[in-house]
């Protein structure tokens, strides 16, 4: 028997199980399928079958379930569906899709872009924390009604083709008891975002409304997720819609606006050791 | 057999080209090439002990300053039309007091103005006090060292005209610091102020007049004015040299470790300054400098600074490691992430220069060079190379777009 890794197997069993799903011809099978298991030269019996399935002649697919077939010698499979295939399938999809699904975990360093909208010091990018008038830091993130934070990152490291099933987002607070509001931005920003423009270079653009306010046209019209900090805890909010969207292209990726009804203490997305506690994980499998 | 073979072609060819278009990560690490040829480019000049340097192309001089026990504390040579050294450098010598005469004082940063015959210069001296007096140090032995020195170019050559920054308002004995203008150039920036405690440095700046002579009154002000050093010149030597009481740069507080000034940038609407463990941006605010500290993300230590001079970027070094950062800029503001390129056993030192002709940034090393390579957009492409030189610390560097030539010093010739 030719070797499989175990995602392959899976991999097979779930393909041939939503064709047998979509299926509702009667299956003659191929020559050789009283006996238990196929030999491993007798693909032209599997290969007669498939064309039956009108798989013939679509290529990587039909080709896939040849070798899949053949290899894995699952004659069983043909038995079991002429007996209760579909019920059969349906236990297949139910096991083999937690196991193909994947969970990535995106930290700062997949961070693309970051600014700060601070209405203190409004044509700043980096203004975090107002020390006073005179003195700004850019490594202490406070947040409050008059600071939000712009953040996007780049989705590529999930593979093409494949569903997300399940986002979440752990913004990491140092103190604070604020409510947060999440919301997916609309308007392309880049060089220079502050709070006053969404980018200064080549040219000054400015928000719709300062501090990218502007609902429906600047963000969202509504929040894709809000919570509350909590002393000791980390948020961590629900954001699949936005990743699907942007991962399947319904919606340009540009980021996330957090805004903050009072003061909060963040820690760093950007800089220091506290930073990795900035997550954004992301469960997809194949489509 | 055959369809496996040119199935495992293709996936390697696609993989190649998946490999050569993948976009570079905003932090990496990248290995230099050592190079052997010394590139056309490069024009090596012989000052030993260099610590910085300055060209001017439009009068044909390089001028490098030094750290020795000797007089020569400037090498002052004359370029010729393609923007080579020609001849033996002229020599001079930096003013100190009679009371400092066994301290080592040494250029730390030279500027030339971009528009008028002017080369300023901040020097540094050895002898600062010692640890253990830092809470209450006894400064009182450089009441009359001057830091500023300002020469007029004069048919090519350098004439003292002003001296000033003196006292124990400013720190000494340290190894970065230099001088910058501001946009307008109507404003002269100078390192290593000192804040409100030992270890605290400020930062300071003149207003300049008609002839780009520091003068009495700074433009701007900070409300938080902190100790006034004394700002007499301590040579007269012509009209324009005689005895002045300027009164002092207005001083600013940083909030951070020395040293200040460790490179200057002007945007239009910002000025960006290399500092400990990162840069600030300074922007003029009713009436006041405010300043917006950004840091290295998780380093700590000296930081060079250095702009670009047509592209929206900074690049700056943290000092004797092996992290360079290149960050977006816009007008001065620093905006969105910085780039991290990490090179192992890396010791880097000094300025950062940008090639602008050549698209690349220079960093000094230990009796090395680096050359980064640069995109279109002035950020980091992801190449390095590493030149060997005979210097022990490859600090003076010098680039004319002019002449589109990089002068480095070295303490020897190859």
């Amino acid at each position: 028997m030719r070797a499989q890794t175990p995602a392959a197997v899976i991999l097979s069993l779930r393909r041939i199980s939503d064709l047998c799903l979509s299926s509702t011809a009667k299956v003659e099978m191929p020559e050789g399928s009283q006996r238990f298991f196929v030999p491993q030269n007798d693909v032209e019996g599997v290969r007669a079958w498939s064309r039956k399935r009108h798989l013939a002649g679509q290529g990587a697919v039909s080709d896939f379930l040849l070798r899949a077939s053949a290899a894995l010698r699952f004659q069983w499979f043909f038995w079991l569906r002429s007996c209760r295939a579909t019920h059969f399938a349906l236990l297949l999809c139910l096991i083999s899709a937690p196991l193909l699904a994947r969970t990535v975990t995106l930290k700062p360093e997949a961070l693309e872009a970051f600014a700060v909208l601070s209405e203190s010091n409004q044509i700043n990018g980096w203004a975090a924390y107002n020390y006073d008038y005179t003195r700004y830091g850019a490594d202490t993130p406070g947040a409050g009604p008059g600071t939000s934070y712009l953040l996007r990152y780049s989705l590529g490291q999930i593979p093409k083709g494949q569903r997300i099933t399940r986002a979440e987002w752990t913004i990491a607070h140092n103190v604070s008891s604020a409510n947060v509001s999440v919301w997916r931005v609309l308007a392309d920003w880049g060089l220079g975002a502050c709070f006053q423009y969404r980018a200064t270079y080549p040219e000054k653009l400015g928000w719709s409304v300062p501090g990218a306010r502007g609902k429906s046209t600047d963000r969202a019209t509504n929040p894709t997720a809000t919570g509350q900090f909590v002393n000791g805890q980390l948020l961590t909010v629900n954001v699949t819609p936005d990743i699907e969207m942007w991962y399947h292209g319904a919606a340009p990726n540009r980021g996330w606006l957090i805004t903050f009804d009072s003061f909060a203490l963040l820690h760093s997305a950007t800089h220091g050791g506290q930073r990795t506690k900035w997550q954004l994980t992301i469960t997809y499998e194949p489509e | 057999m055959i369809r496996r073979a040119v199935s495992a072609v293709l996936g390697l060819v696609a993989l190649a080209a998946f490999a050569a278009d993948a976009p570079l990560p905003r932090e990496f690490t990248v290995t230099p090439e050592v190079i052997k040829e010394v590139p056309a480019y490069l024009t090596q000049v012989v000052v030993p002990d260099a610590t910085c340097a300055a060209v001017n192309g439009d009068a044909s001089l390089l001028v490098v300053g030094r750290k020795a026990d000797d007089e020569k504390h400037l090498a002052v040579f004359r370029l010729d039309a393609e923007g080579r050294p020609v001849g033996e450098p002229a020599w001079i010598a930096l003013p100190k007091p009679e009371s400092l005469a066994k301290n080592t004082n040494y250029a730390l940063g030279l500027l030339f103005h971009p528009k008028l015959p002017l080369l300023y210069v901040w020097q540094d001296i050895t002898g600062a006090p010692p640890g253990r007096q830092e809470k209450f140090p006894d400064v009182s032995q450089f009441a009359e060292f001057d830091h500023l020195l300002t020469f007029a170019i004069n048919d090519g050559a350098l004439e003292l005209v002003q001296t000033g920054a003196r006292g124990p308002g400013f720190r000494c004995g340290l190894n970065a610091g230099t001088i910058g203008l501001d946009y307008a150039a109507k404003n002269l920036f100078v390192p290593n102020a000192q804040g409100e405690t030992y270890d605290e440095a400020g930062i300071a700046f003149y207003a300049l007049d008609e002839e780009g002579l520091p003068g009495d009154t700074a433009e701007a002000t900070n409300d938080k004015p902190v100790k006034k050093p004394d700002m007499m010149t301590n040579i007269a030597k012509g009209p324009k040299k005689a005895i002045r009481v300027v009164l002092l740069p207005k001083k600013l507080r940083t909030n951070h470790y020395f040293p200040s000034g460790a490179g200057w940038f002007a945007g239009s609407e910002a000025i960006l300054m290399g500092g400990y463990s990162g840069c600030m941006v300074a922007d003029f605010h009713n009436g006041g400098l405010r300043q917006t500290w950004f840091g290295l993300p998780d380093r700590v230590g000296p930081c060079t600074l250095a702009g670009h001079p047509t592209l929206p970027v900074v690049y700056f070094c943290l000092q004797d490691n092996v992290q360079l950062a290149a960050l977006s800029h816009v007008n001065g503001y620093i905006t969105l992430l910085p780039q991290l390129a990490t090179v192992p056993a890396a010791h880097f030192i000094g300025l950062p220069v940008v090639l602008t002709k050549q698209s690349r940034v220079a960093i000094g090393d230990a009796k090395s060079l680096h050359l980064f390579g640069l995109r279109a957009d002035g950020k980091l492409d992801g190449k390095s190379e590493r030149l060997l030189l005979p210097c022990a610390q490859v600090r003076g560097l010098a680039y004319s777009e002019k002449r589109e030539r990089l002068y480095v010093a070295v303490d020897k010739t190859n």
